[in-house]
């Protein structure tokens, strides 16, 4: 059947070359604009490598592949299950290859001989057709259905992305020991994630980050891991995983996965030494965040604690994992602020809620809470212009705040609070010490840091009867007196782990598609194909053998040699 | 007048060759001693050979020293440190480790003494200093001169080379006043993946430790001041058997084998021997004798099996493949090019394949000799290599670029072949000195190119597809278009290209050696152009 010329052009060889060299040379260009500071990968993606035309050339690239192995797999098929034979000597004695061996009981034994080294061994009459290697053949086409697979996971993943089923370069962020249940992905995917550039989707479940520790090696800058614990609280479910940079967590299709961190000073935790009550000796230093199990170096023992905050106590004990119980007491609860509220023009209604009267900034005003711990204890209006209201500086717990500036990030109309909008705060003790001048978003939280003296912080001495290991393995613990007791040290620098998250159906296609691109050189470049033409001329009582080999391999030439010599050593004896 | 003229050209092209293989010789030697021509005005450093050689014979130099997140020995350390000091990792045919060691114990004549080197001219007008002919100054001077309010003053308006060329003598100024802070020779019990300490803090330790230390640190005192030696190596002895009792202090099998991997470094054998190799296999292309072929099989084996030494001596001492830098890749990548080039000379027995093996690793290992110590140290892995899709992904890589190395070898080879003409390869040709008339027939060139292009590009795929799965674990993605990423498909590609045209479109000859260049250009840009180039950085590989 004469094939239509585009289905003839589209499954040529050539083609394919053409379609190879114009994807090298506008992946160069693609490249080029990736290094470009000012363009980088999302510009190169935007420009090229997510372009229509990139797509149609690398679908064009499949057709391509599809009609080309379409064509060579039938066809090796078809040779394959199909005998040629060749009849009259010939041919044979006209082949380089061809050799001729008398045989004086008949075709048999050869028969049995060429069955012996060649997959298919078929007769008619006095002419025979071998054959073996047909893998070799369809090495190229198994390269070229893995690229086609690998393309179609690429077209699943845009089209999963599109229809909302799939996730590609969503964002946790998650400060120790807190708790979120969506995630953020990029509006614009040609532009990077910002406080403009953001969508909020809910995940279904709750993910808290427990810890995250920054290990370096020692005395050195050069990171050792990033690690950051988490835990799932889906339902009555919770599941905990460890994620560092070559091991993800998996839940429910998520990947999530470790990209970055950032300190954060409003984060609570604090540095515990641990000291063997017995001995005295410090057994540990240990870093820890409130609702953290931590695992006691060199014991079977772990321990935790239910917070940092004054007055709570330090538990020991959580799911089952009990050491011992004690506690800790802070002489005062922990002050914070937060920005509720930012309004242009203040106006106090009728029905006593504040509102804005208009979009000018005639009279700016902030409303902050004032939290002891994560109570919020008060709430108060702070005033740009304090002479409106003669209330400049207002007293929050043991504090004075006052409202000094604001300012605008983005190009949105005043009025009613935005998030965009940054306050600026004067905080001073009510001594009169000053503390500082902060900016802080609507919504921040401003914490004071060391509100105590170390001097006030007291020596705590835990006290349990029974103990477990973190082998799960229960032991009775001495009576009385816990074997540890803890000193606390200090606060530390807590951080937000900063995760990726993924839903990607479209990877075990992908995967699949690789192990055939790996998998086609190996057939075709270890597996040969060769054929072998036999012909009995009756008359002579003589074989005539010819080969032909695909390639230049010189293994079936070798093999080919050795049944000839058998064949010959055979007539001999 | 024409045979003379003839006779005037063969001399010409007799003393290029010498020549090159002149300068080559140099730079191995040159590249062998590990160390720069020295400056000027050297009689300022301290010296004393009795006591040098009493530390030496005491076993100070393979003294265990926490730096930069490693293990080093003192010998090592001290390299490192001479080098951000001094610029270079030894002076005046002194041990550095003694070096080193007065610097640490004789601080105030060091930072009296003029050894740091000053970079850039316009630092002399900057800080208001003479020029003299050494072009070196002392620490304390430096320093005193950066207090002065005039110099802060000048600073301001200086051009920006000119501040980054201060910048660098300050922090060798820094590094040499700091010393004794770096010097961390006690293993701290109480934290055993901890920080280890300087026998000037020993606070915390156990009171052993403390009292080892504090006897060592006395002799070696009383040793620079008095010249005293004789209980240097007993207190060394005494010391050594206290800390090998913790834990964290490292095995002495470990610190015997980091010690001779500093002392010898057995990379600077190997490419000596792959410039035998070189030879051998020269001569006996030009005479085909035998027996040298014989002889270049054994020396080349003899080099790779000193180059396995060397890469499974680093993979003990990081307990990890040794393929995290640069260094490390060129290295392995050379390790696999004396590989696939031996395999392929023991196939074809030609001799030319083990000379381009032996040429293009003896090239590339004087290059990478020359890189500074910092390159070449045993680095601590960093947390995103810390997979073991590392081994996988870069042994791969770097493996299909040894084949790459090799194609690219013999296509230029064939190119030389194509524009000399085939001659006759009957006679011996030593007395010519065109040595192109060694090289095979063209139609071996190609089938050989084809041939390391057929091992290389099943290597490059699953070098692709392995990192491929590696940014999936720890990037969420499989590809992302980083510069890297995009560098390596586009050598696929080529690489794809070349093979379709050779197997069905049946090109041959000068198109396939071309196009295999190209590829070859293409794996450069990838290694070496998207680490290096502006044009072309950026990504996430930037480690690489």
């Amino acid at each position: 059947m004469k094939k239509h010329p585009i289905i003839k052009l589209l499954s040529s060889v050539l083609f394919g070359i053409v379609l190879l060299v114009a994807l090298t040379i506008v992946s160069i260009w693609g490249s080029l604009l990736s290094s470009n500071p000012n363009i980088g990968v999302e510009g190169a993606r935007e420009h090229v490598f997510n372009t229509w035309w990139y797509t149609a050339l690398l679908g064009l690239l499949v057709v391509n592949l599809v009609l080309c192995s379409w064509n060579r797999t039938v066809w090796a098929i078809k040779l394959w299950s199909r005998a040629s034979y060749q009849r009259g000597k010939g041919f044979y004695l006209r082949q380089k290859s061809g050799r001729q061996i008398a045989l004086d009981d008949g075709l048999e034994p050869a028969l049995q001989e060429l069955r012996r080294h060649y997959t298919t061994c078929r007769v008619e009459g006095n002419a025979v057709h071998a054959q073996k290697g047909l893998l070799g053949r369809l090495g190229a086409p198994v390269v070229h259905l893995g690229v086609v697979l690998v393309l179609v996971g690429g077209l699943v993943r845009m089209f999963g992305d599109h229809l909302g089923y799939a996730v590609f370069e969503g964002q946790v962020i998650i400060p120790e020991s807190e708790t979120v249940d969506s995630y953020y992905v990029r509006r614009d995917r040609t532009q990077p994630l910002s406080e403009k550039n953001f969508r909020k989707v809910p995940l279904g479940f709750q993910l808290r980050c427990l810890d995250f520790d920054e290990e370096k090696f020692p005395h050195s800058e050069v990171p050792r891991s990033y690690t950051s614990q988490v835990e799932v609280q889906d339902g009555d479910t919770r599941v905990r995983g460890t994620i560092t940079m070559a091991r993800p967590f998996n839940y429910m299709g998520y990947k999530f996965h470790q990209t970055s961190f950032a300190p954060n000073r409003q984060v609570e935790r604090a540095v515990v030494e641990i000291v063997d009550a017995r001995t005295q000796k410090r057994v540990t230093l240990v870093d820890i965040s409130p609702r953290t199990p931590v695992a006691v170096t060199n014991t079977p023992y772990w321990f935790e604690t239910k917070g940092l905050a004054g007055g709570s106590r330090w538990e020991l004990s959580q799911d089952g994992r009990v050491v011992a119980q004690g506690r800790l007491e802070r002489p005062r609860g922990r002050a914070s602020f937060i920005v509720e509220r930012l309004v242009s023009d203040f106006r106090i209604g009728a029905d006593r809620e504040v509102s804005s009267a208009s979009d000018e900034w005639n009279n700016p005003a902030v409303l902050i809470g004032y939290h002891e711990e994560d109570k919020r204890i008060d709430g108060n209006w702070f005033f740009y212009r304090p002479e409106f209201h003669q209330m400049g500086v207002a007293k929050q717990g043991d504090y004075d705040l006052e409202f000094v500036d604001y300012r605008s990030s983005a190009e949105e109309a005043p009025g009613e609070s935005r998030s965009a909008f940054e306050v600026e705060i004067r905080v001073s003790r009510k001594t009169g010490e000053k503390i500082g001048i902060y900016w802080l978003r609507i919504g921040e939280r401003l914490r004071m840091d060391k509100p105590y003296a170390e001097d006030e912080v007291t020596t705590g001495t835990l006290t349990g009867s029974e103990a477990v290991s973190s082998a799960g393995t229960r032991t009775a613990a001495s009576e009385g007196e816990s074997p540890f007791f803890v000193r606390y040290r200090g606060p530390t620098m807590g951080y937000d782990t900063i995760l990726g998250v993924v839903k990607d159906p479209s990877t075990p296609i992908t995967f699949a598609g690789c192990i055939l691109i790996v998998l086609g050189p190996l057939l075709a470049f270890f597996i040969t194909y060769r054929q072998l033409w036999g012909y009995y001329e009756t008359d002579e009582n003589r074989l005539y053998l010819a080969l032909s080999v695909q390639g230049r391999s010189e293994r079936p030439v070798k093999e080919y040699q050795r049944i000839v010599q058998r064949l010959q050593h055979r007539e001999e004896r | 007048m024409k045979n003379l003229r003839m006779r005037a050209n063969q001399y010409v092209k007799k003393v290029v060759c010498l020549g090159i293989c002149g300068l080559l010789l140099w730079a191995v030697c040159y590249g062998a001693s590990g160390d720069k021509p020295l400056p000027k005005g050297e009689s300022a450093y301290p010296q004393n050979e009795a006591l040098e050689q009493a530390i030496l014979e005491s076993g100070l130099p393979k003294l265990a020293v926490q730096y930069d997140g490693m293990e080093e020995n003192l010998l090592s350390y001290a390299r490192l440190q001479l080098f951000k000091i001094l610029g270079r990792t030894k002076v005046k045919g002194q041990d550095p480790a003694y070096t080193i060691l007065s610097m640490l114990y004789e601080p105030e004549k060091w930072r009296e003494a003029r050894v740091l080197p000053i970079g850039n001219p316009g630092l002399y007008g900057l800080l208001g200093l003479q020029e003299e002919e050494d072009k070196l100054v002392s620490a304390a001077e430096l320093l005193d001169r950066v207090m002065m309010e005039q110099i802060r003053e000048r600073s301001r308006t200086a051009d920006p080379r000119t501040l980054r060329a201060l910048n660098i003598l300050l922090n060798r100024a820094h590094t040499l006043v700091h010393l004794p802070e770096t010097f961390l020779i006690l293993p701290n019990g109480e934290d055993p993946q901890g920080e280890w300490k300087t026998p000037l803090d020993t606070e915390g330790l156990t009171p052993e430790i403390a009292t080892a230390s504090s006897m060592l640190n006395r002799e070696l005192v009383s040793a620079f001041a008095e010249g005293r030696t004789e209980n240097l190596k007993p207190s060394m002895e005494r010391f050594l058997a206290t800390v090998e009792a913790e834990e964290q202090y490292p095995a002495q099998w470990r610190r015997g084998l980091h010690y001779f991997n500093t002392r010898v470094n057995p990379f600077r054998w190997t490419y000596m021997t792959y410039f035998v190799v070189l030879g051998l296999f020269a001569l006996h292309l030009g005479t085909q004798r035998r027996s040298l072929y014989v002889w270049a099989m054994a020396v080349l084996g003899l080099g790779f099996l000193i180059h396995t030494g060397g890469l499974v001596i680093r993979l003990l001492l990081a307990e990890r493949a040794p393929l995290s830098n640069m260094y490390e890749s060129i290295v392995f990548t050379i390790w696999g090019l004396m590989l696939l080039g031996g395999i392929l000379e023991l196939v074809y027995r030609r001799g030319f394949i083990g000379l381009s093996a032996a040429g293009f690793g003896l090239v590339v290992m004087v290059i990478v000799s020359f890189f500074p110590i910092h390159m070449t140290r045993i680095e601590p892995l960093r947390a995103v290599l810390n997979s073991s899709w590392l081994t996988y992904h870069v042994m791969t890589v770097m493996t299909s670029y040894s084949a790459f190395m090799l194609s690219f070898v013999f296509s230029l080879m064939y190119l030389v072949k194509d524009m000399t003409g085939e001659v006759e390869e009957t006679q011996p040709l030593v007395r010519s000195v065109k040595i192109w008339q060694w090289l095979p027939k063209k139609e071996t060139l190609d089938l050989l190119n084809y041939r390391a292009i057929q091992i290389g590009w099943p290597l490059l795929t699953f070098g692709i597809f392995s990192g491929a799965v590696w940014a999936n674990t720890a990037w969420g993605r499989a590809w992302g278009w980083d510069p890297k990423e995009t560098w390596s498909l586009i050598t696929w590609f080529i690489y794809t290209i070349f093979l379709h045209l050779r197997i069905r479109q049946g090109w041959r000859g000068r198109k396939t050696a071309l196009a295999a260049i190209v590829g070859f250009l293409a794996v450069l840009v990838t290694w070496f152009g998207v680490s290096y180039l502006r044009l072309l950085s950026g990504g996430l590989h930037s480690y690489v």
